[in-house]
Protein backbone atom coordinates (compact mmCIF):
# COMPACT_ATOMS: atom_id res chain seq x y z
CA UNK A 1 0.00 0.00 0.00
CA UNK A 2 2.64 2.88 -1.27
CA UNK A 3 -0.40 5.08 -2.23
CA UNK A 4 -3.13 7.07 0.52
CA UNK A 5 -2.07 9.32 3.56
CA UNK A 6 -0.29 8.61 6.74
CA UNK A 7 -1.40 10.02 10.09
CA UNK A 8 1.29 11.43 12.84
CA UNK A 9 -0.13 11.67 16.26
CA UNK A 10 1.96 13.98 19.05
CA UNK A 11 1.70 14.39 22.55
CA UNK A 12 0.59 17.91 22.09
CA UNK A 13 -0.90 20.28 20.22
CA UNK A 14 2.20 22.43 19.90
CA UNK A 15 4.25 19.55 18.98
CA UNK A 16 2.11 19.02 15.81
CA UNK A 17 1.79 22.62 14.92
CA UNK A 18 5.62 22.96 14.75
CA UNK A 19 5.95 19.48 12.58
CA UNK A 20 3.33 20.74 9.88
CA UNK A 21 5.15 24.12 10.01
CA UNK A 22 8.41 22.35 9.65
CA UNK A 23 7.26 19.62 6.99
CA UNK A 24 5.70 22.66 5.09
CA UNK A 25 8.81 24.54 5.07
CA UNK A 26 10.08 21.41 3.37
CA UNK A 27 7.59 21.31 0.66
CA UNK A 28 6.02 18.08 1.80
CA UNK A 29 2.18 18.18 1.38
CA UNK A 30 1.38 18.10 4.86
CA UNK A 31 -1.78 19.54 6.59
CA UNK A 32 -3.27 19.11 10.43
CA UNK A 33 -6.66 17.37 10.74
CA UNK A 34 -8.47 16.79 13.90
CA UNK A 35 -7.00 12.93 15.18
CA UNK A 36 -9.57 10.85 13.61
CA UNK A 37 -11.98 9.86 15.88
CA UNK A 38 -11.00 6.14 15.27
CA UNK A 39 -7.72 6.06 16.41
CA UNK A 40 -8.60 8.08 19.31
CA UNK A 41 -11.51 9.33 22.16
CA UNK A 42 -9.43 12.88 22.41
CA UNK A 43 -9.56 15.56 20.49
CA UNK A 44 -5.84 16.65 19.77
CA UNK A 45 -4.57 17.28 16.28
CA UNK A 46 -3.07 15.11 13.97
CA UNK A 47 -0.99 15.88 10.64
CA UNK A 48 -1.74 14.23 7.21
CA UNK A 49 0.69 13.56 4.65
CA UNK A 50 1.40 11.60 1.54
CA UNK A 51 2.54 7.93 2.35
CA UNK A 52 5.14 8.68 -0.79
CA UNK A 53 7.04 10.82 1.86
CA UNK A 54 6.70 8.50 5.11
CA UNK A 55 10.24 7.86 5.30
CA UNK A 56 11.43 11.72 4.96
CA UNK A 57 8.98 12.79 7.04
CA UNK A 58 10.25 10.74 9.69
CA UNK A 59 13.51 11.55 9.06
CA UNK A 60 13.14 15.57 9.10
CA UNK A 61 10.57 15.27 12.24
CA UNK A 62 13.59 13.24 13.82
CA UNK A 63 15.97 15.71 12.88
CA UNK A 64 14.09 18.68 13.66
CA UNK A 65 13.74 17.03 17.25
CA UNK A 66 10.04 16.63 17.07
CA UNK A 67 8.63 13.32 19.32
CA UNK A 68 6.00 11.45 17.19
CA UNK A 69 3.33 10.14 19.66
CA UNK A 70 2.52 7.57 16.46
CA UNK A 71 2.14 7.09 13.12
CA UNK A 72 -0.56 5.42 11.55
CA UNK A 73 -2.50 4.32 8.10
CA UNK A 74 -5.89 4.72 7.92
CA UNK A 75 -7.74 0.96 7.95
CA UNK A 76 -9.39 -0.02 4.82
CA UNK A 77 -13.16 0.43 4.64
CA UNK A 78 -12.61 2.31 7.98
CA UNK A 79 -14.07 5.85 8.25
CA UNK A 80 -14.00 9.01 11.11
CA UNK A 81 -17.51 8.35 11.84
CA UNK A 82 -18.71 5.10 14.00
CA UNK B 1 -11.82 11.60 -1.32
CA UNK B 2 -14.87 10.23 -1.28
CA UNK B 3 -15.28 10.15 2.28
CA UNK B 4 -14.22 13.87 3.23
CA UNK B 5 -17.62 14.95 3.67
CA UNK B 6 -17.39 12.31 6.32
CA UNK B 7 -14.33 14.06 8.46
CA UNK B 8 -15.79 17.63 8.22
CA UNK B 9 -19.43 16.64 8.88
CA UNK B 10 -19.18 13.58 10.78
CA UNK B 11 -22.76 11.92 11.34
CA UNK B 12 -21.92 11.28 15.25
CA UNK B 13 -21.26 14.58 15.90
CA UNK B 14 -24.57 15.76 14.33
CA UNK B 15 -26.71 13.45 15.70
CA UNK B 16 -25.12 14.37 19.14
CA UNK B 17 -25.68 18.05 18.79
CA UNK B 18 -29.66 16.64 17.95
CA UNK B 19 -30.06 14.85 20.38
CA UNK B 20 -28.29 17.66 23.12
CA UNK B 21 -30.91 20.20 21.61
CA UNK B 22 -34.01 17.99 21.07
CA UNK B 23 -33.72 16.42 24.70
CA UNK B 24 -33.12 19.61 26.22
CA UNK B 25 -36.16 21.28 24.74
CA UNK B 26 -38.15 18.23 26.38
CA UNK B 27 -36.54 18.66 29.11
CA UNK B 28 -37.79 22.21 29.88
CA UNK B 29 -40.86 21.09 28.86
CA UNK B 30 -40.58 18.44 31.21
CA UNK B 31 -39.81 20.97 34.03
CA UNK B 32 -36.61 22.08 33.95
CA UNK B 33 -35.98 25.73 34.02
CA UNK B 34 -36.29 27.68 30.85
CA UNK B 35 -33.73 27.16 28.34
CA UNK B 36 -31.72 25.16 30.68
CA UNK B 37 -32.80 21.68 29.52
CA UNK B 38 -28.96 21.23 30.20
CA UNK B 39 -26.08 23.23 31.36
CA UNK B 40 -23.12 21.57 32.74
CA UNK B 41 -22.18 24.83 35.06
CA UNK B 42 -25.51 25.27 36.40
CA UNK B 43 -26.03 21.96 37.27
CA UNK B 44 -23.50 21.26 38.63
CA UNK B 45 -23.90 24.47 40.63
CA UNK B 46 -27.13 22.96 41.72
CA UNK B 47 -25.30 19.98 42.91
CA UNK B 48 -23.06 21.92 45.00
CA UNK B 49 -25.99 23.34 46.29
CA UNK B 50 -27.74 20.39 47.28
CA UNK B 51 -24.44 19.40 49.20
CA UNK B 52 -24.54 22.36 51.07
CA UNK B 53 -21.89 23.68 49.39
CA UNK B 54 -23.05 27.08 49.30
CA UNK B 55 -25.81 28.66 50.62
CA UNK B 56 -27.99 30.01 47.58
CA UNK B 57 -31.25 28.84 48.32
CA UNK B 58 -32.53 28.86 44.96
CA UNK B 59 -30.02 27.05 43.41
CA UNK B 60 -29.76 23.97 45.31
CA UNK B 61 -30.44 20.46 43.66
CA UNK B 62 -29.23 17.37 42.92
CA UNK B 63 -29.64 17.39 39.35
CA UNK B 64 -29.45 13.74 38.10
CA UNK B 65 -28.74 14.85 34.70
CA UNK B 66 -24.91 14.77 35.46
CA UNK B 67 -24.09 11.48 37.48
CA UNK B 68 -26.40 10.04 34.37
CA UNK B 69 -24.40 11.89 31.81
CA UNK B 70 -20.99 10.41 33.51
CA UNK B 71 -22.63 6.98 33.61
CA UNK B 72 -23.82 7.23 29.82
CA UNK B 73 -19.67 7.98 29.40
CA UNK B 74 -18.09 5.39 30.94
CA UNK B 75 -20.72 2.74 29.58
CA UNK B 76 -20.11 3.75 25.95
CA UNK B 77 -16.08 4.42 26.80
CA UNK B 78 -16.27 0.91 28.47
CA UNK B 79 -17.80 -0.51 25.17
CA UNK B 80 -15.39 0.99 22.90
CA UNK B 81 -12.31 0.44 25.24
CA UNK B 82 -11.71 3.48 25.39
CA UNK B 83 -11.48 3.98 29.73
CA UNK B 84 -8.19 5.06 30.10
CA UNK B 85 -6.57 6.13 33.43
CA UNK B 86 -4.74 8.97 32.67
CA UNK B 87 -2.98 10.87 35.46
CA UNK B 88 -2.87 14.97 35.14
CA UNK B 89 -0.14 16.89 33.66
CA UNK B 90 -0.75 19.80 35.97
CA UNK B 91 -4.00 19.58 38.30
CA UNK B 92 -3.63 22.58 40.52
CA UNK B 93 -3.91 24.81 36.95
CA UNK B 94 -7.01 22.65 35.84
CA UNK B 95 -7.85 23.11 38.89
CA UNK B 96 -8.10 26.72 39.05
CA UNK B 97 -8.80 27.03 35.52
CA UNK B 98 -11.70 25.16 35.90
CA UNK B 99 -13.02 27.68 38.45
CA UNK B 100 -12.25 30.43 36.70
CA UNK B 101 -14.66 29.21 33.57
CA UNK B 102 -17.42 28.00 36.07
CA UNK B 103 -16.93 32.08 37.78
CA UNK B 104 -17.54 33.17 34.14
CA UNK B 105 -20.41 31.07 33.40
CA UNK B 106 -22.19 32.15 36.68
CA UNK B 107 -21.93 35.52 35.42
CA UNK B 108 -23.07 34.56 31.71
CA UNK B 109 -25.51 32.27 33.02
CA UNK B 110 -25.04 29.71 31.43
CA UNK B 111 -21.80 27.50 30.41
CA UNK B 112 -21.52 27.05 26.62
CA UNK B 113 -23.79 24.14 26.35
CA UNK B 114 -26.74 26.69 27.86
CA UNK B 115 -25.05 29.29 25.66
CA UNK B 116 -26.18 27.08 22.38
CA UNK B 117 -29.56 26.21 24.17
CA UNK B 118 -30.36 30.05 24.76
CA UNK B 119 -29.39 30.79 21.23
CA UNK B 120 -31.69 28.07 20.01
CA UNK B 121 -34.74 29.66 22.16
CA UNK B 122 -34.13 33.15 20.68
CA UNK B 123 -32.08 34.92 23.72
CA UNK B 124 -29.99 36.95 21.83
CA UNK B 125 -27.94 37.34 25.05
CA UNK B 126 -26.41 34.61 23.79
CA UNK B 127 -25.29 36.10 20.58
CA UNK B 128 -23.00 38.10 22.53
CA UNK B 129 -22.07 35.89 24.17
CA UNK B 130 -21.02 34.14 21.57
CA UNK B 131 -18.70 36.76 20.37
CA UNK B 132 -16.73 36.85 23.13
CA UNK B 133 -16.65 33.17 23.61
CA UNK B 134 -14.97 32.72 20.27
CA UNK B 135 -13.01 36.02 20.57
CA UNK B 136 -12.14 33.65 23.80
CA UNK B 137 -11.50 30.95 22.14
CA UNK B 138 -9.43 33.28 19.29
CA UNK B 139 -6.62 34.15 22.60
CA UNK B 140 -6.48 30.74 23.54
CA UNK B 141 -5.43 29.39 20.02
CA UNK B 142 -2.74 32.51 19.74
CA UNK B 143 -1.32 30.93 22.65
CA UNK B 144 -1.41 27.22 21.61
CA UNK B 145 -0.15 28.27 18.74
CA UNK B 146 2.83 30.19 20.57
CA UNK B 147 3.74 26.73 22.07
CA UNK B 148 1.64 26.75 25.58
CA UNK B 149 1.06 23.37 26.92
CA UNK B 150 -0.89 21.84 29.77
CA UNK B 151 1.84 19.38 29.58
CA UNK B 152 1.43 15.35 28.96
CA UNK B 153 -0.54 13.65 30.23
CA UNK B 154 0.79 10.00 31.94
CA UNK B 155 -0.68 6.90 31.14
CA UNK B 156 -1.81 5.29 34.78
CA UNK B 157 -3.57 2.76 36.59
CA UNK B 158 -7.74 2.42 35.80
CA UNK B 159 -8.31 1.83 38.92
CA UNK B 160 -8.95 6.00 39.16
CA UNK B 161 -11.37 5.55 36.58
CA UNK B 162 -13.71 3.76 38.88
CA UNK B 163 -13.99 7.02 41.34
CA UNK B 164 -16.18 9.56 38.79
CA UNK B 165 -18.50 6.78 38.18
CA UNK B 166 -18.91 5.39 41.44
CA UNK B 167 -19.66 8.98 42.60
CA UNK B 168 -21.92 9.33 40.34
CA UNK B 169 -23.97 6.40 41.54
CA UNK B 170 -23.75 7.71 45.11
CA UNK B 171 -25.27 10.66 44.07
CA UNK B 172 -28.03 9.14 41.95
CA UNK B 173 -28.72 6.97 45.43
CA UNK B 174 -28.68 10.51 47.38
CA UNK B 175 -30.63 11.89 44.73
CA UNK B 176 -33.45 9.19 45.35
CA UNK B 177 -33.38 8.65 49.14
CA UNK B 178 -33.36 12.52 49.36
CA UNK B 179 -31.50 12.45 53.30
CA UNK B 180 -31.86 15.50 55.17
CA UNK B 181 -28.33 16.95 54.56
CA UNK B 182 -29.81 17.22 50.76
CA UNK B 183 -30.52 20.96 50.34
CA UNK B 184 -33.93 21.39 47.31
CA UNK B 185 -34.38 24.95 46.28
CA UNK B 186 -38.57 25.83 47.29
CA UNK B 187 -38.30 28.72 44.93
CA UNK B 188 -36.65 29.68 42.29
CA UNK B 189 -34.44 27.32 38.93
CA UNK B 190 -33.60 25.01 41.70
CA UNK B 191 -37.14 24.36 41.89
CA UNK B 192 -37.85 23.29 38.81
CA UNK B 193 -37.09 19.71 37.42
CA UNK B 194 -38.39 17.19 34.99
CA UNK B 195 -39.45 13.99 36.18
CA UNK B 196 -35.94 12.21 37.84
CA UNK B 197 -36.42 9.46 35.32
CA UNK B 198 -36.66 11.35 32.06
CA UNK B 199 -33.65 13.49 33.65
CA UNK B 200 -31.84 10.29 34.38
CA UNK B 201 -32.67 8.69 30.58
CA UNK B 202 -31.74 12.12 28.75
CA UNK B 203 -28.66 12.60 30.81
CA UNK B 204 -27.12 8.86 29.89
CA UNK B 205 -28.23 9.16 26.18
CA UNK B 206 -26.24 12.45 25.98
CA UNK B 207 -23.57 10.84 27.63
CA UNK B 208 -23.57 7.89 25.30
CA UNK B 209 -23.54 10.59 21.93
CA UNK B 210 -20.98 12.72 23.51
CA UNK B 211 -18.40 10.06 24.36
CA UNK B 212 -18.78 8.40 20.73
CA UNK B 213 -19.10 12.16 18.72
CA UNK B 214 -16.17 14.36 20.78
CA UNK B 215 -18.94 16.80 20.80
CA UNK B 216 -17.24 19.91 22.30
CA UNK B 217 -18.36 23.25 21.87
CA UNK B 218 -14.72 24.97 22.70
CA UNK B 219 -13.23 22.21 19.86
CA UNK B 220 -15.19 23.47 17.28
CA UNK B 221 -14.41 26.84 16.96
CA UNK B 222 -10.83 26.02 18.06
CA UNK B 223 -10.52 23.31 15.47
CA UNK B 224 -12.14 25.66 12.94
CA UNK B 225 -9.63 28.45 13.55
CA UNK B 226 -6.87 26.21 13.82
CA UNK B 227 -7.23 24.02 10.78
CA UNK B 228 -10.12 25.41 9.17
CA UNK B 229 -12.24 22.00 10.19
CA UNK B 230 -15.76 22.34 11.21
CA UNK B 231 -16.18 18.74 12.37
CA UNK B 232 -17.29 19.87 15.57
CA UNK B 233 -18.83 23.46 14.98
CA UNK B 234 -21.48 20.65 12.28
CA UNK B 235 -22.50 19.89 16.51
CA UNK B 236 -23.38 23.16 17.06
CA UNK B 237 -25.04 24.00 14.66
CA UNK B 238 -26.74 21.24 15.17
CA UNK B 239 -28.49 21.75 18.29
CA UNK B 240 -29.12 25.47 17.32
CA UNK B 241 -30.85 24.11 14.42
CA UNK B 242 -32.94 20.86 15.79
CA UNK B 243 -33.06 22.89 19.53
CA UNK B 244 -34.76 25.85 18.03
CA UNK B 245 -36.92 23.73 15.94
CA UNK B 246 -38.23 21.62 19.01
CA UNK B 247 -38.32 24.99 20.81
CA UNK B 248 -40.76 26.16 18.68
CA UNK B 249 -42.84 23.52 17.81
CA UNK B 250 -43.17 23.20 21.95
CA UNK B 251 -44.08 26.89 22.03
CA UNK B 252 -40.35 27.79 23.99
CA UNK B 253 -39.12 30.09 21.49
CA UNK B 254 -38.85 33.71 21.42
CA UNK B 255 -36.06 36.27 19.88
CA UNK B 256 -34.99 38.96 21.90
CA UNK B 257 -33.28 40.80 23.95
CA UNK B 258 -35.07 41.56 27.10
CA UNK B 259 -36.94 39.36 29.50
CA UNK B 260 -35.47 36.27 28.10
CA UNK B 261 -35.30 33.54 31.23
CA UNK B 262 -32.57 33.55 33.61
CA UNK B 263 -30.45 35.78 31.56
CA UNK B 264 -29.27 39.67 32.40
CA UNK B 265 -29.06 42.51 29.37
CA UNK B 266 -25.68 43.19 30.79
CA UNK B 267 -23.61 42.96 26.84
CA UNK B 268 -20.54 44.18 28.33
CA UNK B 269 -20.27 41.14 31.12
CA UNK B 270 -22.07 39.00 29.08
CA UNK B 271 -18.99 39.12 26.46
CA UNK B 272 -16.25 39.21 28.58
CA UNK B 273 -17.54 36.20 31.07
CA UNK B 274 -17.72 34.26 27.94
CA UNK B 275 -14.29 35.45 26.87
CA UNK B 276 -13.03 33.91 30.00
CA UNK B 277 -14.80 30.68 29.62
CA UNK B 278 -13.79 30.92 25.80
CA UNK B 279 -9.58 31.17 26.81
CA UNK B 280 -9.89 29.47 30.17
CA UNK B 281 -11.39 26.45 28.39
CA UNK B 282 -8.94 26.00 25.59
CA UNK B 283 -6.21 26.09 28.17
CA UNK B 284 -7.98 23.12 29.85
CA UNK B 285 -8.49 21.47 26.36
CA UNK B 286 -12.51 21.54 25.98
CA UNK B 287 -15.81 23.17 27.74
CA UNK B 288 -16.95 22.21 30.80
CA UNK B 289 -19.51 19.77 28.70
CA UNK B 290 -15.96 18.21 27.14
CA UNK B 291 -14.38 18.04 30.82
CA UNK B 292 -17.26 15.97 32.06
CA UNK B 293 -16.60 13.88 29.14
CA UNK B 294 -13.24 13.18 29.47
CA UNK B 295 -13.21 13.21 33.14
CA UNK B 296 -15.53 10.29 32.72
CA UNK B 297 -12.65 8.45 30.42
CA UNK B 298 -10.54 8.70 33.32
CA UNK B 299 -8.54 11.86 32.66
CA UNK B 300 -7.30 13.11 35.59
CA UNK B 301 -6.72 16.11 34.45
CA UNK B 302 -10.26 17.09 33.63
CA UNK B 303 -11.19 15.37 36.59
CA UNK B 304 -8.98 17.89 38.29
CA UNK B 305 -11.12 20.54 36.08
CA UNK B 306 -14.97 19.06 37.09
CA UNK B 307 -13.46 19.40 40.83
CA UNK B 308 -12.69 23.12 40.24
CA UNK B 309 -15.84 23.82 38.35
CA UNK B 310 -17.61 22.54 41.54
CA UNK B 311 -15.42 24.97 44.09
CA UNK B 312 -15.88 27.99 41.91
CA UNK B 313 -19.49 27.06 41.85
CA UNK B 314 -19.72 27.30 45.54
CA UNK B 315 -17.28 30.22 46.07
CA UNK B 316 -19.66 31.90 43.35
CA UNK B 317 -22.59 31.70 44.68
CA UNK B 318 -21.16 32.21 48.64
CA UNK B 319 -19.06 35.36 47.87
CA UNK B 320 -21.79 36.98 45.41
CA UNK B 321 -20.04 37.13 42.15
CA UNK B 322 -22.29 34.98 40.17
CA UNK B 323 -25.11 37.42 38.54
CA UNK B 324 -29.04 37.09 38.36
CA UNK B 325 -31.53 38.36 35.92
CA UNK B 326 -31.21 41.72 37.83
CA UNK B 327 -27.22 42.22 36.64
CA UNK B 328 -23.73 41.16 37.51
CA UNK B 329 -22.24 42.20 41.14
CA UNK B 330 -19.27 44.18 40.96
CA UNK B 331 -17.46 41.26 42.44
CA UNK B 332 -18.57 39.27 39.69
CA UNK B 333 -17.08 41.66 37.46
CA UNK B 334 -13.62 42.00 38.90
CA UNK B 335 -13.04 38.40 39.11
CA UNK B 336 -14.20 37.81 35.35
CA UNK B 337 -11.86 40.68 34.56
CA UNK B 338 -8.94 39.04 36.90
CA UNK B 339 -10.14 35.92 35.82
CA UNK B 340 -9.27 36.78 31.83
CA UNK B 341 -5.52 38.21 33.00
CA UNK B 342 -4.74 34.97 34.96
CA UNK B 343 -5.55 32.52 32.12
CA UNK B 344 -3.42 34.70 30.18
CA UNK B 345 -0.91 34.69 32.64
CA UNK B 346 -0.82 31.11 32.63
CA UNK B 347 -1.37 30.91 28.58
CA UNK B 348 1.81 32.59 28.64
CA UNK B 349 4.08 31.59 30.96
CA UNK B 350 3.43 27.74 30.04
CA UNK B 351 4.93 27.33 27.06
CA UNK B 352 7.11 24.76 25.93
CA UNK B 353 10.34 24.96 26.86
CA UNK B 354 12.49 25.14 23.70
CA UNK B 355 10.02 28.05 22.97
CA UNK B 356 11.07 30.18 25.83
CA UNK B 357 14.68 29.22 25.10
CA UNK B 358 13.93 30.44 21.57
CA UNK B 359 11.98 33.89 22.73
CA UNK B 360 15.31 34.18 24.83
CA UNK B 361 17.67 34.09 22.37
CA UNK B 362 15.53 36.86 20.31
Amino acid sequence: MADGERIATFHTTYEGMRAARLLQDEAVAARLIPVPRWLSADCSIALTFPASDASRVQALLEKGGIEVRGYHQEPDGSSDAP
Amino acid sequence: MKRDWKRLAPPMVILAGVAVGVLAAFLVREGNPPNMGLCIACFERDIAGALGMHQAAVVQRLRPEIPALVLGVVLAAAFGKELKGRSAAAPAVSFVVGALVMVGALVFLGCPTRMTLRLAGGDLNALVGLVGFAGGIWAGTELLKRGYSLGRPAPGSLLPTFVLPTLAVGLLVLAFVEPSFIHTSAKGPGSMAARAGMAIGAGVLIGVVAQRSRLCFVGGIRDMILMRNPHLLVGLAAIIVAGGATKAALGQFRIGLADQPIAHTDHLWNLLAMVLVGLGSVLLGGCPFRQLVRAAQGDGGAFAAVCGMFAGAAVAHNAGLAASPTGVPVAGKTVVAAGIAICLALGWSLREPHKRREASDG
